[in-house]
Formats: C-alpha cells, sequence, structure tokens
C-alpha cells in the first residue's frame, strides 16, 4: 500500500527559448500570470484580483509586474535558459508564507539557486504554493531529484510540525467549551 | 665699545680657513659686533671668518671664495626650508589619498554588498555595465557617470588651483625671517 504523504513537492523545467531557439519568456510570463490570477477567460471583462502574492526568496512582497521584470531581466539580460516551476503541496495545510521560503532555502544548496519568487494559494482543497526559479543550466537528473527530495522531506516535517500544534489547539479549545458553558449556566441562574 | 676678538670656535673648526690665521685686535661698535655676530650664525662661521669674508667682498678680492662655504649654507639652508615646504604639502595629499582611498573601498563593499542581497544569483553579472552601447540602459548609466565625472574633474582642478595657490604662499613666505630667525 502506498504511503500516504503529508506533503509533495513536484517539479517541471521550462526552455526560455522561442521557437526561433532566441531567448524567450513568453512561456514564462503567460505562467506567472496564470499564477496570478487563474485562466484568463474567467476573469474577463471583471475585476481581477490576485490568488495570492508573490513573495521573494527574502519573504519580501513584491507586485505582480515587478516579478514579470525580474523574470524578463534573467531570461533576456543575465542568460536564464530554465526555468523551473515548483509546486509544493501540503496534506492539510498551515503552513505559513516562511515556511515555504525556508524550505526553498534548505534546497537553494543542492540547487544553486538563491533566488525565486513564489505565490501560495489558499483557495483549493490543498494549500499549495507555486514557485519560479532559474537557471543558467540544467540540473542533472540526480540532481533535481536529490533538490526535489530535500524539499520534500523539509516540506513533510514542516507540515507534520503544523498538523500536531494544530490539533493541540483543537484538543484544548474542546475542553475549555464545556467548562466556558458550565460557567455561563452559572451565571445565568444567579 | 672696544673688545678683543677671539675665534670662538674650537681649534679643528679653524680648519674650515683656507691659511694660516693670525690674531689681530680690532675696534668694533656694538652694532657693528651684532650685525656680524647675526650673519656669521646665519651662515655657518665663525665670527673672524665671517668679518675676513664680509670686508674681502666688500674689496671685491678674488679670494672672497671665502664667501663660498656661506653661500653653501645659505643654499642648503634654502634647500632644506623648500624640501620641508615639499613634504608637508605631500603629506597632505598622501593623508587625504588615503583617506579617499578607504572611503571608496567602504562604499564599494557596501554595494556589492547590498547588491548581493538584493540579487544573490546575478550580483556579479550586475556589477558590470557595458560599454558597447546596444543596451539602452548601460549606456545611460554610462552617460550619467560620465556627466559626474566631468564635473567631479571640474571641482578638482578647482581645488588643486587653490592648493597651488596655498603652495605660491608657502614658497613666497618670508623666507628670510625663516633662516634667519
Amino acid at each position: 500500500m502506498a504511503k500516504r504523504r503529508l506533503a509533495i513537492v513536484r517539479g517541471e523545467r521550462i526552455a526560455n527559448k522561442s521557437v526561433k531557439g532566441r531567448p524567450s519568456y513568453a512561456q514564462m510570463k503567460g505562467l506567472m500570470n496564470y499564477i496570478a490570477y487563474g485562466r484568463y477567460e474567467d476573469h474577463f471583462d471583471r475585476d481581477v484580483k490576485q490568488r495570492g502574492i508573490w513573495l521573494d526568496q527574502k519573504g519580501q512582497t513584491v507586485a505582480h509586474e515587478e516579478t514579470l521584470h525580474w523574470a524578463k531581466e534573467k531570461v533576456h539580460q543575465y542568460g536564464y535558459e530554465y526555468t523551473y516551476q515548483l509546486l509544493l503541496s501540503t496534506r492539510y495545510g498551515g503552513l505559513a508564507a516562511d515556511d515555504f521560503n525556508h524550505v526553498l532555502q534548505q534546497g537553494s544548496e543542492l540547487s544553486g539557486v538563491r533566488e525565486w519568487r513564489a505565490m501560495v494559494h489558499e483557495d483549493t482543497g490543498n494549500q499549495h504554493a507555486h514557485v519560479l526559479l532559474l537557471r543558467r543550466e540544467k540540473l542533472s537528473n540526480a540532481l533535481y531529484k536529490e533538490w526535489q527530495q530535500r524539499m520534500q522531506a523539509e516540506l513533510e516535517h514542516l507540515q507534520a510540525e503544523r498538523h500536531q500544534e494544530r490539533q493541540l489547539e483543537t484538543e484544548l479549545v474542546l475542553e475549555a467549551a464545556p467548562e466556558q458553558a458550565r460557567s455561563q449556566g452559572w451565571e445565568m441562574e444567579l | 665699545m672696544a673688545e678683543q676678538l677671539s675665534n670662538p670656535l674650537p681649534d679643528d673648526k679653524r680648519t674650515r680657513r683656507p691659511d694660516k690665521t693670525y690674531s689681530k685686535h680690532i675696534m668694533l661698535t656694538e652694532f657693528g659686533r651684532e650685525k656680524i655676530e647675526a650673519w656669521a650664525k646665519a651662515n655657518g662661521l665663525n665670527f673672524s671668518a665671517s668679518i675676513e669674508t664680509l670686508a674681502l667682498m666688500g674689496l671685491d678680492d678674488e679670494r672672497s671664495f671665502y664667501a663660498i662655504p656661506a653661500l653653501r649654507a645659505t643654499t642648503l639652508q634654502g634647500i632644506r626650508l623648500s624640501f620641508n615646504r615639499i613634504a608637508r604639502l605631500l603629506s597632505d595629499i598622501a593623508i587625504e589619498s588615503a583617506a579617499s582611498r578607504t572611503m571608496s573601498e567602504a562604499i564599494m563593499l557596501q554595494l556589492i554588498r547590498e547588491l548581493s542581497d538584493e540579487h544573490p544569483d546575478d550580483f556579479k553579472a550586475r556589477m558590470i555595465i557595458s560599454r558597447d552601447g546596444r543596451n539602452p540602459f548601460h549606456a545611460s548609466i554610462r552617460a550619467y557617470h560620465e556627466g559626474i565625472k566631468t564635473t567631479v574633474e571640474q571641482e578638482a582642478i578647482r581645488r588643486l588651483k587653490k592648493s597651488v595657490s596655498r603652495v605660491q604662499e608657502l614658497f613666497a613666505g618670508d623666507e628670510e625671517e625663516e633662516m634667519h630667525g
């Protein structure tokens, strides 16, 4: 029987090139727009609201336009040929944005990437974060796997911790509830 | 006031005189004696050598080569003074240059630190500002830099002119006073 994971880290590599082989961030731009606003046709003729906040590697908020500029600059000025799109998904949620950044920092030693942009989505059944990182060269398969596994282990560890904390909080609330009811009852009698 | 004058320097110093010397009693006024003593002191000669040199110079005698030590002393003192002035100026320049270097290094390091903090993956690439002109952003940085450089150079020239006037001031100082006290 397959083990039920508390968290999953999945990834995809995108080549930042046009059909003619020139540097292009068009695909990345589309991806970032999708992460930030969802499917364009769903919001046609409506005020579009972001699904989350873009965060940089320091956990600081970045505007969507700035994120696009960051990616464009990387591709067109600094020769980043590959984008790694990661999805960090948790079973029970409850993680803070800093937790996701911590997971990525744990992986940066292996990937050699110290800059990224991430957005946490809370509007689905499972809390998850989309992350975009760029590299000049491809990661070898072995290194990519090691990187993914390290981040997954860290994410699972954090998910277990946060889940435990939340369970403890729930138990405390439930224990306190009958006491509160009794107290209210006495007050009513008086 | 009459006074018997004798050579105040020790025997070994008398070897500076080219010929054998003989004692001679002369009568001088207080004023004359003081002036000759001051001249002797300023030129590094003893009293007798000074009085003989001055007398021979006045007579336009060929043997006024006695004046050579005096002239040599005067020249040396002039060179020493000039050297001291140049050394003072060079020290000022060296201090200013060292302070500027320290400050520039500190600013450079801060810039690198800020850049690496903001762009940890690209800070080295971001330090490069190309010269080829194909990148309009880099071209505008270069143009702005050139503008600043021109202004700073003009300011440096202005300050240098000020320093040169200070040099002239120093060299135009009362040398006689500095030399003779």
